[in-house]
């Protein structure tokens, strides 16, 4: 009996070292490097990090956090691993078929649009809005600014080239969010990849923002962070909730990703909704 | 010891319970299912009796733009909230929380989380990102059950839900519309019981101290 509590007692001890050791990993990052783990919400990043540990060949977080310290390629590799979010081009379809229902009619009123896209990552979804922007005929009067922590897929983004491997589902995913034109006129393709028009990103800046150390840069008509915010925890969404209240002009928009909400973050009052679906909100005060 | 091998090659029923089976009431009941697994859960829910409240976490596959059509069927069988997790939602009783659609679910200690983290074992949701998180946020209070499925996932979440003092349960092969689910985690020696699917119910209801409505 004694050895069943014991061995119990075990695996709760190691659950509380690898939180130490998770702690120490992320304040290390943070004095070292600058980057700001701390408030990421634990399960999905000990997920991550677990990766990469593996990947390095490496057994404990503390033998990682070592390596991190001391070797700035390892921590090259770890940021990619927390900070890309696999995204699709028009991912969540539906998402953009209210955006163009409900949200461009109220665009149209406007001389000029500033869009912030926030967490951008590689930039499918700023392609997808450059280009439900094109076809309302729109785009020339907006500008969107993209952003993402991570200057290598920042570059990424920039280029604008994808695997033509994703493109059936692009396709797919254009046609049910309401796609006026054809998709493939888009890009030219060119071995195994799909080269998106450069026209697309003549309104685009792509800029590095940190969302947890950074301050709001601009006042803005749209911001969307779709994705994002599920890997940070309770208080830190809070604050994130409350720069883009403050990037956010009055009836601004904001869109989140399909599960995300603002219903447990104290700027839910400041919003009205638009689509509760589609998590498109209206700043109301 | 509990012997799992001795015992998930037995009959099933009362008798062979563990005392943890007997006596420790689960504060979260975790589900993986796959290929099958819309009528399984149908299966399960509408056996359990209706004071039956421990909340109970779903990772079914589906595919990515899958809508409400699952919480809305599954809904119909049983008087528990159905609801498809938003991200940071409270783990409440009386409610069955259902991974969305191309979002992984994992859980913290009475909240969940969301991820968009690469497929894993080509799926997302994943059973083992679901077990896994909940071994750890749970440990001994914690009972998984693998379904039908078509796949391999769930087993190294049941590993890990072993490994944190929880138990496992695997749908009996026999009465899976897939079996390669429960027979994989069965061959990893990773599960407590092996239940017909029609027993389930009466499993659950009776670890919550509840009476079986059959």
């Amino acid at each position: 009996m004694s050895g069943v509590i014991e061995a119990q007692l075990d695996e709760q001890q190691k659950l509380e070292l690898e939180s130490i050791e998770i702690h120490l990993l992320t304040e290390g990052i943070y004095q070292h490097y600058g980057f700001d783990f701390r408030d990421y919400a634990q399960p999905s990043l000990k997920r991550r990090i677990w990766k990469r540990i593996y990947a390095e060949g490496l057994s404990t977080v503390s033998g990682l956090l070592e390596k991190v310290l001391h070797d700035p390629a390892c921590m090259e590799r770890l940021l990619l691993d927390l900070s890309i979010n696999t995204t699709a081009m028009f991912r969540d379809p539906t998402f953009y078929l209210a955006f163009r229902e409900k949200v461009v009619p109220l665009l149209r009123t406007y001389p000029f649009v500033r869009i912030w896209h926030a967490g951008c990552s590689t930039g499918e979804e700023v392609y997808s809005m450059a280009m439900l922007l094109c076809e309302e005929g729109l785009y020339d009067r907006c500008r969107i600014y993209a952003t993402d922590i991570n200057e290598a897929v920042l570059q990424r983004a920039k280029e604008g080239i994808f695997p033509i491997s994703s493109m059936k589902e692009n396709t797919s995913n254009y046609i049910a969010a309401g796609g006026t034109g054809t998709f493939s006129e888009y890009y030219s393709a060119k071995y195994d990849y799909a080269i998106f028009r450069p026209a697309l990103r003549e309104n685009v800046v792509f800029a590095q923002h940190n969302l947890v150390t950074d301050a709001s840069f601009n006042h803005f008509n749209v911001v969307f962070c779709r994705n994002v915010l599920i890997y940070f925890n309770g208080p830190l969404q809070e604050r994130v909730q409350k720069l883009f209240l403050d990037s956010l002009e009055n009836f601004g928009i904001l869109g989140l990703g399909k599960k995300e909400t603002i219903k447990y973050t104290t700027v839910a009052d400041n919003y009205e909704v638009i689509d509760a679906e589609e998590k498109l909100y209206r700043r109301i005060r | 010891m509990t012997g799992v091998g001795r015992q998930a090659s037995d009959k099933p029923g009362r008798a062979d319970l563990t005392p943890d089976a007997r006596g420790l009431t689960p504060e979260l009941i975790v589900i993986g299912c796959s290929l099958g697994g819309m009528h399984a859960l149908e299966k399960i829910l509408s056996g359990l009796p209706t004071d039956f409240c421990i909340p109970i976490a779903v990772a079914q596959h589906r595919h990515r733009n899958s809508n409400e059509a699952l919480p809305e069927f599954l809904r119909r069988s049983t008087h528990m909230n159905v609801v498809d997790v938003e991200d940071k939602q409270w783990i409440e009783a009386g409610t069955v929380y259902l991974a969305p659609a191309d979002y992984h679910l994992l859980v913290q200690k009475g909240e969940f989380d969301l991820s968009v983290d690469d497929p894993v074992r080509h799926s997302r949701p994943s059973v083992d990102v679901l077990f896994e998180s909940a071994a750890d946020a749970y440990g001994k209070s914690l009972i998984g059950i693998v379904l039908t499925g078509a796949n391999e996932d769930g087993s190294a979440g049941a590993r890990r839900i072993k490994q944190r003092g929880g138990s496992v349960i695997a749908q009996d092969p026999e009465t899976a519309e897939a079996p390669e689910m429960p027979l994989a985690v069965i061959a990893a020696g990773a599960v407590d019981q092996i239940l017909r699917l029609e027993d389930i119910s009466a499993f659950l209801a009776e670890r919550c101290g509840l009476v079986p409505t059959q």
